[in-house]
């Protein structure tokens, strides 16, 4: 054993524990971004209805089968940028005040995303006990608008009080709903397609209803006349049902090795899945719901009333609806959950980058989140779920606008990086011809092009979309821009966004590496956090089912350093774990960062490797030495300490 | 000029990447097959490190007319200036690969009184072990191998009785005895 009385010994270890630092499989990553997304299923199919009448079931599959081309769009982007949002695509090929634009339309986007969830959730609530009060010889009958707006508040509250507290979002939690939910889908569709059987099948009508909300400051115009106009209307109004695709950009940086290819999975999965439910529920109601029932007790409700007008018992189809009601609560609130911790993750972002005032990144005293980002997002919320007072119409087609625009800022930005970056991509959206020296990327073209215009006629047709839209857009762009002002002798210029780090301390070398447990070890020695080729060179290469990598910085302390207090975790080795963090993220490998304090770094690596049963040091190259002497002085060390 | 001729060491040009650490293999030189008692000093005084080297390294072409002391001084002096060569347990390593030779050669150097180190001068120096190994590409890995199992077999137990030996015999009988012991 080492001599613990010797100077140049480790005298303090620091270990990271990041929760960044795990990753998780394509099916939990899935999981996380269907929350979202596939929630959009269960209010949907009845907002489309009222807005373009019974051809909805058809748009809502047009635009379904369209979420692939978003799904290509997020995958491409993610390739390029490890944390690949709307925000960093958009500065980074059109600059920070369309940057700052496309964020407030996303905010808009996970501001209303919590509403429409919650609502929907109460609605479905209210619905089912309206439902059972009868059967159970209750003379209560529930207003669903109040009682939606009721249980939204306790609903978003209950949120916000969890994410000042920080309490971690689960991946685990989000599998469980999404395990339910596909088994309740798989229900819905069997017993669907055994009602139909029995009933007959009727498809829905190709017959166009627009309402004169749906129209909004295009009332009056004749239709008919311009036949791809209404398409476009139509579209635009079931556009809705791919929301949630912005999840897939937060969650890439948790998925593990090997990334691209679980990316692919992970948005395979998600358009599968999102695409079977959500167009079944919307052409299973249509079809088997009668038409005055649909439109009327269950427009805010279909999947209950679908559960209620299946062919079987009573008794059965009330289970179901129970079932229904319950799966649909997680998953909404699920939902509302995410949207909370996007938008407090979008604006910390942005913070970060000095776009946002230093006030709103105050941490908790007691808990350290930001929380006043999160006090706003919920107050945001809360005051959204009272103005609409339980119209779920109302918010679908508010909601509608920060989708559309964050999606048409988004294509826009990778069509442009198209032409400004043409390094080569991971993942490239298909559709692409090169006709002479001119690349053509039809594929994106379409998909900007078709994003554009049905956000350019839903600003026409959704007038409160519309106002309250863009006022929002409006007053968060003022606040970047002056916040921007304030703080921009403060803007951190090249290292970029540092982790949040979280750490702690140990007396002695191996209780640091209590979560080392594979039989490789693998021990990295860094020190540059612009020369971390060495780690680079272990992820790219490694099997993180067998190996575990230990990444090692010795902070070099002489003399009374060593003895006294010292501040281990300084700028300098926060710059360098944070990239550390970046490149395991990029690889998806789990790494586990130690910080030492020592005065011999070849001690620190000698005794650390010994400490977690290191089959292998890797380390890089000095500026200043002959690798050779870097290699005499780690075989002497080792020798000593053993 | 010396017979052996300088040669500047290789620059990687790539991540060092290490093989396994090194282990005490059977492979790697023993310490006890090449020092005889004429290797093997006990000094009772030294007040300055180079000059003692400078001792051992003639005492190391004592009878060894094909070795030249102002080459080897050349080449341990040089590599004295880069990354230190003394351990804390007490020894000190300087050395060299050199050219002409297909061998590990060394003489040992016992302190009592022990002399302070000139680059980590908190470490007093109680033993010193100067070699030269084979300069050759091939032989680094033995090379590595031989100043882990030295650094490993000179821990402060072996040095705290070797210091209270006054004859090499007596100090070359205990290495033996060292190192048979090892794994």
């Amino acid at each position: 054993m080492p001599n613990p009385k010797s100077s140049v010994r480790v005298k303090e270890v620091v270990v990271l524990t990041t929760a960044v630092l795990t990753f998780i499989s394509f099916w939990r990553a899935g999981a996380v971004v269907l929350c979202d997304l596939a929630s959009t299923a269960y209010y949907i199919g009845g907002i489309a209805e009222q807005a373009i009448g019974p051809v909805a079931p058809w748009f809502i599959l047009a635009v379904m089968l369209f979420s692939y081309c978003i799904r290509c769009l997020y995958m491409e982007s993610c390739g390029m940028f490890v944390r690949g949002g709307v925000y960093r695509a958009v500065k980074e090929s059109m600059g920070g005040f369309i940057a700052k634009v496309s964020v407030s339309a996303l905010l808009f986007d996970y501001v209303l995303t919590g509403p429409i969830s919650s609502v929907s959730a109460g609605q479905y609530c209210a619905g089912l006990l309206n439902n059972l009060f009868p059967v159970l010889k209750i003379g209560w009958k529930l207003n669903p608008d109040t009682f939606s707006v009721i249980f939204a508040v306790l609903v978003t509250l209950y949120f916000w009080r969890q994410n000042i507290k920080g309490v971690e979002e689960s991946s685990e939690k989000s599998l469980r709903i999404i395990q339910l939910t596909t088994f309740m889908g798989l229900i819905m569709i069997s017993w669907s397609f055994y009602t139909l059987y029995h009933r007959g099948v009727h498809w829905p009508s190709f017959r166009f209803r627009f309402s004169p909300e749906s129209l909004g400051w295009l009332e009056g115009i004749n239709l008919k006349s311009i036949g791809a106009l209404g398409i476009i209307i139509a579209f635009g109004h079931a556009l809705l049902g791919m929301s949630g695709w912005e999840s897939l950009a937060q969650v890439y940086r948790e998925i593990e090795a090997p990334k691209l290819k679980n990316l692919v999975r992970t948005g395979n999965l998600v358009f599968l899945f999102s695409f079977i439910l959500t167009v079944s529920v919307s052409f299973f109601a249509v079809m088997i719901i009668p038409d005055h029932v649909r439109l009327g007790k269950y427009a805010n409700n279909l999947l209950g009333g679908l559960a209620m007008w299946m062919e079987g018992p009573a008794s059965i189809r009330y289970v179901f609806h129970i079932f229904v009601v319950l799966v649909g609560a997680l998953i909404l609130s699920g939902a509302v959950n995410t949207s909370i911790i996007g938008a407090n993750g979008i604006l910390n972002r942005v913070a970060e980058d000095g776009v946002l005032l230093d006030w709103f990144r105050k941490l908790h005293p007691q808990h350290g989140t930001t929380y006043r980002t999160i006090n706003l997002v919920s107050a945001l919320q809360i005051l959204t779920i009272f103005l609409c007072r339980g119209d779920v119409y109302l918010l679908g087609e508010a909601y509608a606008f920060g989708v559309i625009w964050s999606f048409v800022l988004k294509s826009l930005a990778i069509l442009v990086l198209r032409f400004k970056n043409t390094s080569l991509r991971e993942y490239i959206f298909p559709l692409n011809f090169k006709i002479g020296e001119v690349n053509f990327p039809v594929g994106l073209l379409f998909t900007f092009f078709v994003l554009l215009s049905a956000g350019i006629i839903n600003l026409l047709t959704k007038q409160v979309a519309t106002i309250a839209g863009i006022s929002f857009s409006m007053a968060f762009l003022i606040l970047f821009t002056f916040s921007e002002q304030v703080n921009a002798a403060k803007v951190a210029a090249s290292e970029g966004a540092l982790e949040k780090l979280n750490s702690r301390r140990e007396e002695e070398l191996p209780k640091a590496f209590s979560t080392v447990t594979k039989s490789n070890r693998v021990l990295v020695a860094i020190r540059d956090p612009n020369s971390l080729y060495s780690l680079k060179h272990v992820l790219e290469n490694l099997d993180s089912e067998t190996t575990d990598v230990v990444v090692l910085h010795s902070k070099v302390a002489r003399g009374f350093e060593l003895e006294g207090e010292v501040n281990a975790m300084g700028p300098e080795e926060r710059l360098l774990f944070s990239r550390v963090i970046t490149l395991a993220e990029k690889y998806g490998h789990t790494v586990n960062p130690v910080l030492v304090l020592s005065n011999d770094p070849a001690y620190a690596i000698a005794q650390t490797a010994q400490a977690m049963g290191a089959q292998q040091i890797v380390m890089g190259k000095s500026d200043k030495l002959a690798p050779e002497l870097q290699l005499e002085r780690l075989a002497m060390t080792w020798g000593s300490l053993q | 000029m010396g017979l052996f001729k300088k040669k500047e060491p290789k620059q990687a040009s790539k991540p060092l990447k290490t093989a396994s650490p090194p282990n005490s293999a059977s492979s790697s030189t023993q310490l006890s097959k090449i020092l005889t008692p004429e290797l093997v000093l006990v000094v009772p005084e030294a007040s300055n490190k180079y000059e003692l080297i400078e001792t051992m390294v003639r005492r190391l072409c004592q009878g060894r007319p094909s070795l030249s002391v102002e080459y080897l001084m050349d080449q341990v002096m040089e590599r004295e200036q880069g990354l230190s060569t003394t351990l804390d347990t007490g020894l000190s390593l300087p050395h060299s690969r050199v050219d002409g030779t297909n061998e590990i050669f060394a003489v040992l150097a016992i302190l009592p009184k022990g002399l302070l180190d000139t680059h980590a001068t908190e470490i007093l120096i109680r033993t010193i072990l100067l070699f030269f190994s084979p300069n050759d590409p091939k032989f680094f890995q033995s090379h590595l191998q031989f100043l882990q199992s030295v650094s490993k077999l000179f821990q402060p137990a072996l040095i705290d009785q070797l210091i209270s030996f006054s004859t090499p015999q007596q100090v070359l009988d205990l290495i033996k005895i060292a190192e048979s012991a090892q794994p």
